[in-house]
């Protein structure tokens, strides 16, 4: 019997990956996508500065939207970078971690995923930001990027159902989403704490007036707690793609037997190498 | 034209006697024909042929003939046939793609915008 993939085992996996097998991955993922956090953040805050009149100007907000979408290129390409890696760590020593993979997801998946990724980015917003549909919009990117890798077919529903097949292990996902919850809350209250601790620091040190600066650098300076949270998710970005990545992996080799190939050639090496010796 | 072809004594003939008397027919109806005959299969020598690969008219054993839209193909014809196809549905698949990104990439920034707009009002 194969045992269950339980939710340690998966962060276990996706933490070793993202931080000691592929750093550089990882760091390229999380400069690919800080454009768009930015842009994220920019967004936010002139739609919280427009309030009730920003239905008065959507066209101005329909252009920030545009460079979003645009800043979802380099992004996605960042996220299904580090994506194939993690496959390919995964796939190169059975169920082991920690073969390097070359750079390279091919033009032809990564526009395959980009269709999905965009796709789920036009349809999230349109089903309503709701209880249901927000964890769906903090899981679809992901997905899209984790499921790029295996993209195989072009045409306009062939890439949505590998992405769609990336949800069929729904435990997993929201115990996924809880735990990245609460990763990006703690990474928040680290950054926060550090920027305080620094400025702390620096009044003690210098003995300016950083009275500007403490203001900047408060909780009611929406702007700060804004970038603060972006910086949160970046933190997080790279751990989030490689758990995403571990449970597609895993799911698609119980799925389609490759788990139990990889399992009887360990076995068969083993023989062979006890015959041997 | 077959009875002009056809020797006197047929009802005694054997598969090999038929087979020399259809020399204008087409491979195919020669071959089933003479399936018994002196023709092989191209692959496998010990088995009597059973049908010409209508791409290059490689006689071909049971094993080795394929049926693909009615016809008989070998091996390598039918790779290349099924290559094509693969290839025509790419071709349609990526101006699919090409369209889907365009309308899926105007949707996202519009839906995105105006969501927000709405999502900003209502709260507000």
């Amino acid at each position: 019997m194969r045992e269950r993939l339980g939710l340690g085992e998966l962060l276990d996996d996706a933490a070793d990956l993202a931080v000691r097998t592929l750093p550089d991955r990882s760091a390229l993922a999380v400069l690919a996508v800080l454009p768009l956090r930015l842009l994220q953040v920019w967004f936010l805050d002139r739609l919280i500065e427009l309030g009730p009149g920003a239905i008065q100007h959507g066209r101005y907000l329909a252009t920030i939207a545009g460079f979003l979408t645009a800043a979802l290129v380099p992004a996605f390409w960042g996220r299904a970078e580090l994506a194939r890696a993690c496959q390919s760590a995964l796939g190169g020593e059975g169920w082991g971690v920690g073969r390097r993979a070359r750079l390279g997801i091919g033009w032809r998946r990564y526009l395959l995923g980009l269709y999905a990724a965009l796709v789920a980015a036009a349809l999230l917003p349109a089903a309503g930001w709701g209880i249901v549909t927000l964890p769906l919009l903090a899981l679809a990117p992901g997905i899209a990027a984790a499921t790029c890798p295996y993209q195989e077919r072009p045409g306009l529903f062939a890439p949505l159902g590998v992405a769609a097949r990336g949800f069929s292990q729904p435990r997993l996902l929201i115990g996924l989403l809880f735990s990245g919850a609460l990763a990006v809350l703690a990474a928040f209250v680290n950054l926060f704490a550090l920027f305080q601790l620094g400025l702390f620091a620096a009044r003690a040190a210098s003995g300016l007036d950083l009275a500007w600066w403490g203001r900047a650098l408060s909780i009611e300076s929406r702007l700060f707690d804004l970038l603060v949270a972006a910086g949160a998710l970046l933190l997080v970005e790279p751990l989030w793609i490689a758990a995403l990545s571990v449970l597609v992996h895993r799911g698609r080799a119980r799925a389609n037997g490759d788990d139990l190939a990889a399992w009887i050639a360990e076995v068969r090496s083993g023989e062979a190498g006890r015959a041997a010796a | 034209m077959l009875a002009d072809t056809v020797p006197k004594d047929f009802v005694e003939s054997t598969p090999e006697s038929i087979a020399r008397a259809l020399p204008a027919l087409p491979d195919p109806v020669r071959m089933t024909a003479s399936s018994a005959g002196p023709r092989r299969c191209a692959h496998h020598p010990e088995r009597p042929a059973h049908a010409l690969c209508v791409s290059c008219r490689t006689p071909l054993c049971r094993g080795c003939a394929t049926p693909w839209e009615g016809i008989f193909l070998c091996a390598a014809c039918l790779a290349a046939r099924r290559a094509a196809a693969v290839r025509r549905g790419s071709v349609a698949g990526w101006i699919g793609l090409a369209a889907g990104l365009a309308a899926a990439a105007l949707a996202a920034t519009w839906m995105t915008a105006w969501v927000a707009a709405l999502f900003a009002g209502l709260a507000g």
